[in-house]
């Protein structure tokens, strides 16, 4: 537990360590006895696990840094997944997280759906590979009344299934305390971007997607704890300048693509995707029956590439890009990652036509192989961005 | 376009695959004098339940069909460099795509039999991460409306699903998933009353779900018939086109008569001791998506090994995945397709069902053509391979898509498919 004097430095350091996994609050939860519970796919409920007394926790694929690849995705996936699944499912069936009791997967996107079906597999045909067992949610996401019912009983079924896994039963009062836990630590989260998207921001992108990224690894209370001693002190951080920049495209488990682009002389203030702002957007109501309230949280957010059509999906970018007051937008696209491609030609031309250029980046690779040549296509947008601006082009 | 490469197409054994064949082009053009007499047309994804259309009487063109007619004319590399030109990356899912690149031509009576016609709307499933996206933009394209079907995913993992789809289909899928289903077909037929003024028939409907399961109990007698015979007597090119284009004529007259020409063909080759090749050497699995753009491929084997491909996923679905029989036949439908992405895609519906097939079809081989830009065609080829070569069936894995002939190399692709009958399977030119 956070120390009562802990510094908004000290306590971003202990954030960013639980992000990138130097420090384990799951490894610790569960030597007290408590049950851990993977998660993959944005659908998946954590007020139903924190109502439970689970610790919930999402599955983050590491970067391949020692360059042995990723061989139990090369030999269990197509080379259809894109790579950020790569590098999830690698800790799944690579033994990493063996230690979580249960695995939750919703159909986020297809290829989580076929992972479900690829654990389950792995589990009868190899038993001898340690994959926690998976549990799929079947969560829809058409804006229809069908979908909403169908994921009140899909809701239902989890809670039935996460009692079994705790053996005690999930009451009313315990969902409306761990809504109120989640909300508060949404809160604070959105205090957060505020600060990135202030004018001049004092949170950077690279620093915010650890803090965020944070919130999904450890309890919830101790994350809003150490999130307020941030906030508290945001104001004297010293101002961030550079040409502010939203990024969309595909999810990042980790900073280092922020960090490139903040190292060109940029400001990442926002982006879309699953671990960034998307993570935390819309509360959950706390005057309603919370099964209905926790459902349309999840339902009704702003929409993922790989469940939304690509008109959805310009008019949230450019309603986001409007928001963050950003000069620019780099889609940062995985290879095979292919719902941001289908959406990028068109948020490019509807951006074009509201004055905000967009550097696309497809097909990128794990990790940054080509840092350099990245960096220097990355400075050169950035370049022409800043001369649209002196020359008066910047229509924001 | 020049420098594509231009795939052959396969000589017609058999004279229900010649009539198939011109009958869908007769087909085509008389649907294109319907639409032009001012009747609706719909343009559908290959999992929407085209059954309903029928029985409402609009006419509908299936995207597969419409990207395999497209790829076979050799027009896929002109149409998806179009789609290229408007900044969609080229290793983007071309089978699912290749109609939205058409409908960017130009010139679009210069396609194939004078092009496509405009659609009044369109209808998809949301199976992948694609679908809605692809159909969304073809639907802007032309102005039209568009739906999207849900897609749900099954908990249940029957035991030999195909001795329980005929009749047991209410047990055999998530009773939850046909509720939702039948709720979306509802929606479904209303958008479609509403949009092209047109009403559902139940006693049409009724008789076109008789008829489809009269065309899968052919399919299912020829693919029978197939299996037991050595050597075999027709190959996969003498079914595959046949088996699909009766299947998007699925519910028809027409379509069952051609079922049960093709059984009584195949009937008539085997009782006169008609085979591919008297010596046979090898027989031969096409597992994923046939080779649109390149049919005679399948052949070259035949000629040189006396190796046969004998079994393709489109007889064998259409002969275990698609009869139903009682229930109400909305939910009856749904249960239909419920299912069939799991039978072809998925582990272990699709592991075990192959190998049940192989078995059948005493299978010496699988070739699995994976198509990388495809997540969807190519669902769990390790499990795939571990299941056959478990039950000691030897596998080999081509990387193609099926219609994009730009990036197929045949020198590379027969020389992978030498070497492996001559080194895994022992098997000497004839």
């Amino acid at each position: 537990m956070m120390e009562s004097n802990v510094s908004a430095a000290e306590a971003l350091q202990r954030l960013e360590r639980a992000y990138r996994g130097e420090e384990r609050p799951d490894v610790l939860w569960k030597q007290n006895g408590g049950v851990v519970v993977g998660w993959w796919g944005e659908d998946v409920p954590e007020e139903l696990l924190v109502a439970a007394g689970c610790l919930p926790v999402r599955i983050r694929g590491m970067r391949d840094s020692g360059g042995s690849g990723f061989p139990m995705a090369d030999k269990y996936l197509e080379r259809g997944f894109d790579v950020l699944v790569r590098a999830r499912f690698e800790r799944l069936a690579g033994g990493e997280c063996a230690n979580l009791d249960r695995v939750v997967l919703s159909n986020s996107s297809d290829a989580i759906v076929r992972v479900f079906y690829y654990l389950r597999a792995i589990r009868t045909m190899e038993p001898d590979v340690r994959v926690p067992e998976p549990y799929f949610y079947d969560f829809m996401h058409s804006r229809s009344r069908m979908a909403a019912l169908y994921n009140r009983e899909r809701l239902r079924e989890l809670k039935r299934a996460v009692e079994s896994w705790t053996g005690r039963g999930v009451t009313f009062d315990d969902l409306s305390r761990a809504v109120a836990v989640c909300n508060e630590n949404r809160r604070l989260l959105k205090k957060l971007a505020e600060w990135r998207t202030a004018d001049p921001p004092r949170i950077g992108g690279a620093t915010a997607l650890c803090v965020i990224g944070a919130a999904a690894a450890m309890p919830k209370e101790e994350h809003s704890r150490l999130l307020r001693v941030v906030l508290e002190e945001a104001p004297s951080f010293p101002p961030l300048s550079g040409v502010r920049v939203f990024v969309t495209g595909s999810a990042h488990d980790d900073p280092d693509v922020y960090e490139l682009i903040e190292s060109c002389g940029a400001v990442v203030v926002g982006e879309d995707h699953e671990t960034g702002n998307r993570y935390f957007g819309g509360l959950v109501a706390e005057d309603a029956d919370p099964v209905d309230a926790i459902v349309d949280r999840y339902h009704l957010r702003s929409p993922e590439s790989a469940r939304a059509t690509v008109s959805e999906r310009v008019a949230a970018l450019a309603g986001q890009v409007r928001r963050c007051r950003a000069q620019a937008v780099i889609a940062y696209i995985h290879a095979a990652d292919d719902a941001p491609s289908w959406d990028a030609p068109e948020q490019a031309k509807a951006l074009a036509s509201a004055g905000v250029p967009m550097l696309v980046l497809d097909r990128r690779p794990s990790g940054l192989p080509d840092k350099d040549e990245l960096r220097g296509r990355i400075a050169e947008f950035l370049g022409s961005v800043r001369k649209r601006a002196e020359n008066g082009g910047d229509r924001r | 376009m020049s420098e594509a490469f231009r795939g052959r197409p396969s000589v017609k054994r058999l004279q229900t695959s010649v009539r198939a064949t011109a009958y869908q082009k007769e087909w085509f053009m008389e649907l294109k004098e319907r639409v032009a007499r001012g009747e609706p047309l719909a343009f559908v994804n290959a999992d929407v339940p085209q059954e309903i259309f029928r029985a409402m009487d609009i006419p509908y063109v299936v995207n597969q069909w419409w990207s395999s007619v497209c790829a076979a004319k050799q027009m896929a590399p002109y149409y998806l460099g179009l789609l290229n030109e408007r900044g969609y990356r080229r290793d983007l899912c071309r089978y699912c795509s290749l109609s939205l690149a058409s409908a960017f031509d130009p010139e679009p009576e210069k396609g194939p039999w004078g092009g496509l016609p405009r659609p009044s709307l369109a209808v998809t499933r949301m199976t992948c991460d694609s679908q809605a996206k692809i159909f969304e933009l073809w639907a802007r394209t032309f102005g039209v409306p568009f739906y999207a079907l849900e897609n749900t995913v099954p908990i249940r993992v029957p035991s030999k699903w195909w001795e329980l789809v005929p009749c047991e289909w209410e047990e055999c899928f998530d009773r939850h998933r046909l509720d939702a289903a039948e709720e979306d077909y509802r929606g479904l037929i209303r958008f479609l009353e509403w949009h092209t003024g047109r009403m559902f028939r139940e006693t049409q409907f009724r008789a076109i779900m008789r008829r489809v399961n009269e065309m899968a109990e052919y399919f299912r007698k020829t693919r029978n018939l197939i299996a037991e015979t050595v050597p075999a007597p027709v190959a996969v090119t003498d079914t595959m086109q046949t088996v699909m284009i009766s299947q998007w004529q699925r519910g028809t007259d027409w379509a069952v008569e051609t079922a049960k020409s093709l059984y009584e063909e195949v009937r008539g080759r085997v009782d006169r001791g008609e085979s591919v090749c008297p010596k046979e050497q090898a027989r031969l699995m096409w597992l994923g998506r046939g080779l649109w753009f390149n049919l005679g491929f399948y052949q070259h084997f035949e000629e040189k090994y006396g190796a046969v491909f004998v079994w393709s996923i489109y007889l064998a679905i259409a002969a275990d995945g698609y009869a139903r029989y009682g229930g109400d036949p909305l939910r009856a439908l749904a249960s239909r397709f419920a299912g069939l992405e799991d039978m072809l895609h998925m582990p272990p519906w699709n592991s075990d069902w192959i190998v049940k097939e192989a078995k059948c079809h005493r299978i010496s081989a699988a070739v699995h053509l994976i198509s990388d830009s495809c997540t969807q065609g190519a669902g769990g080829t390790y499990f795939i391979r571990k299941a056959l070569e478990d039950a000691g069936i030897p596998v080999l894995q081509l990387r193609a898509d099926p219609v994009d002939a730009r990036a197929w190399d045949e020198s590379q692709a027969v020389a992978a498919m030498e070497q492996f009958l001559e080194q895994r399977l022992g098997v000497r030119p004839l």
